[in-house]
């Protein structure tokens, strides 16, 4: 049904960041399948035309590639492709935002790298 | 056009098919209250054998009421074409009249045929074989008004009634004036006294009427065809 | 069973004296699916009567393929418009049974599909004997789907469809909708009240005001023009100078606004201590059609 899609982001970008995320849990491997514009169309109740442009703009970022006649598949080194496009948006849409939040409650600096420090030891521990 | 009247004959079959069930039914009342066998006898099948021709012309003013209401609004809905509708009502309209002839000519001549001893009682039914193309004119007249009247009900409701009440009216006396030029011994008293000499040419100049009549509904129905506006 | 296009250039309708329609141009792609959103009394009915030929205008054109649509019978047979049912019909209940309403439209429908129409009535469950003033209304928005979807018309309209049914049957018609568009690829034009549900099944929207089209474009390039703005009353007016304002909420010093312009601007003013958020179809309408009315 509408599962995972929310209001909060255009539907086709919610489409293609769903893929890449699958993308990065392996979800797809390199030169796998991705489901077709009308599966994700029918999957999500939303128009196929919407689909096709979160699809292809994954296309254009060389994440997917087309296969005539078949259907879309997960390019080369797609994963390293993601991974770069996360990491260039990770500054202005994680770290600017912390530190935003960070300055209105009037954390220091340091008090924000300490937490930061045990955030990355609590996960290491898992 | 072949759509519309296809589409309005699905209608058209149900509601002559009321008429012929209740003819039959009236036939059937009659044999088992034994009319045929006596002259005496004067119940209600007696009375609905021989008022007829005068029922059907009343059921197709009714029937009349929907075709350009319900069925233009429903016909046009979906995507019915105006003048191939207008078309299609003539050729159902000729329909109706076909078989309403058919089954008037029918119940005149079924107590010749079926044999009935007492046969030659009904003047009504005897009324048009002198003039055979006055019932298929007065079944289109009440076709024409009956759309007419249907039209104008769903604009004007108030002009609506007040014009089927006149109608009704003015047609009744017309049929009744007809049935007594034919019944009685009117036309004859009309020819020896020349006083009334005027009156011979009334029948033919109130069937002249109703065709003018018709002719002006037809005109009517034509234009609130192309302008109709579908709820 | 290719499409025109449905133009209109100019429209002008006015009953009586009062103009409801004005001087509206409209271009209806083949192929896509269209949601046509207003306001009740915003003209939507009457626009979609006069673009099938079923009402009237006072003067513009509507032209399918090049061709005028008045008495056009491709225009005729190619379009379909499935219109809300309606229990009474000229002072008088609508004794029509569901079996000849259906049976009089694969009259007309050149592209009627009975099968198709059959497993959609047994999936409604809808009992054909039933006269359409017996039904209730959710069964009576069912048969204008069930009208619709069956006559495989390459111009299909809805009006209304979704207004009767419960939101579990909403969704059913949008999955069928949406199934009917991938197999068939027709054109779809579905006016409706119930707009964010809907969003995501429209590649393109058309909102309706007042008689005038304001937005004739696709849904997700419309919705990403929009934010909403809040903050400390003076740090969002700076913030949203330069941008249109639709619409302002205050409460105290605390004020929210719904933009519309260029993110750009917006973005690089994002140093400053206001949130952003995006909005949704049914936040734009309302901001675009609310006129000042309680948010």
């Amino acid at each position: 049904m509408r599962g995972t899609l929310n209001d909060q982001s255009l539907i086709y970008l919610q489409i293609a960041r769903m893929l890449e995320d699958d993308i990065l849990r392996g979800v797809y491997q390199e030169e796998e399948q991705v489901p077709s514009t009308n599966e994700l169309a029918r999957g999500y109740n939303i128009n196929p035309a919407t689909a096709a442009k979160g699809i292809n703009l994954l296309v254009s970022d060389g994440i997917l590639y087309k296969r005539r006649g078949i259907g879309m598949f997960v390019a080369k080194g797609a994963g390293e492709t993601v991974k770069q496009k996360r990491k260039a948006a990770f500054y202005d849409g994680f770290v600017k935002p912390l530190v935003k939040e960070g300055a209105s409650l009037a954390l220091t600096g340091e008090e924000l790298l300490a937490m930061i420090e045990r955030a990355i030891g609590e996960e290491k521990e898992k | 056009m072949v759509k519309s009247f296809r589409f309005l004959l699905n209608f058209a079959w149900i509601n002559l098919g009321a008429d012929i069930g209740f003819a039959a039914i009236v036939i059937v009342g009659c044999y088992a209250t034994g009319v045929p066998e006596s002259a005496e006898i004067g119940n209600l099948f007696e009375t609905y054998y021989a008022m007829f021709p005068i029922m059907i012309l009343f059921m197709l003013y009714i029937y009349a009421f929907a075709l350009c209401t319900s069925n233009l609004n429903l016909g046009l809905s979906f995507g019915a074409r105006r003048g191939d509708f207008f078309w299609a009502l003539q050729g159902i309209m000729a329909f109706y009249i076909l078989v309403s002839w058919a089954l008037q000519a029918f119940l005149c001549a079924f107590p010749a045929v079926a044999d009935w001893e007492v046969r030659d009682r009904w003047m009504l039914l005897r009324l048009f074989d002198d003039r055979p193309w006055l019932f298929p004119l007065c079944c289109a007249v009440f076709l024409v008004l009956g759309c007419v009247s249907g039209l104008i009900m769903i604009k004007y409701k108030g002009l609506g009634v007040f014009l089927i009440v006149i109608s009704v009216l003015v047609l009744m006396g017309a049929t009744v004036f007809l049935v007594l030029s034919a019944e009685t011994r009117f036309a004859e008293v009309i020819q020896e006294d020349a006083q009334w000499s005027w009156l011979a040419a009334l029948p033919k100049v109130i069937a002249g009427v109703l065709a003018a009549a018709a002719a002006g509904g037809e005109l009517v129905i034509w234009r609130t065809i192309q302008r109709f506006v579908v709820r | 069973m290719s499409a025109g296009i449905l133009k209109a250039e100019g429209l002008c309708k006015s009953y009586k004296d009062k103009e409801v329609l004005h001087n509206l141009d409209l271009e209806i792609e083949p192929g896509k699916i269209y949601g046509l959103i207003g306001r009740n009394g915003a003209g939507k009915t009457t626009l979609l009567g006069i673009l099938t030929a079923q009402n009237t205008k006072n003067s513009g054109s509507v032209t399918y393929d090049g061709q005028p649509v008045w008495e056009n019978q491709r225009a005729l047979d190619d379009i379909c418009f499935s219109r809300e049912l309606q229990p009474t019909l000229f002072s008088g209940p609508n004794n029509l049974k569901v079996k000849h309403y259906l049976k009089s439209a694969a009259i007309y429908y050149p592209n009627w599909d009975m099968d198709y129409a059959l497993r959609l009535l047994d999936e409604f469950q809808l009992s054909t004997k039933k006269k359409i003033s017996q039904l209730s209304k959710g069964q009576m928005s069912m048969v204008t789907i069930l009208i619709a979807l069956a006559s495989r018309a390459p111009v299909t309209i809805l009006d209304e469809p979704a207004a009767g049914l419960d939101v579990v049957m909403r969704e059913r018609f949008y999955q069928l909708l949406l199934e009917d568009f991938a197999q068939t690829g027709r054109t779809f034009i579905v006016s409706t009240h119930i707009i964010e549900e809907a969003a995501s099944v429209f590649e393109r929207v058309i909102i309706l005001d007042e008689g005038r089209i304001l937005e004739n474009r696709e849904t997700e390039e419309l919705v990403s023009q929009f934010r909403y703005v809040s903050g400390r009353e003076d740090v969002v007016d700076r913030v949203c100078s330069g941008l249109q304002v639709l619409s302002t909420h205050q409460m105290g010093r605390h004020k929210t606004v719904a933009v519309r312009g260029d993110m750009v601007k917006l973005e690089s003013a994002l140093e400053a201590d206001v949130d952003v958020a995006p909005m949704n179809l049914q936040n734009v309408f309302v901001s675009l059609c609310g006129h000042g009315d309680a948010q």
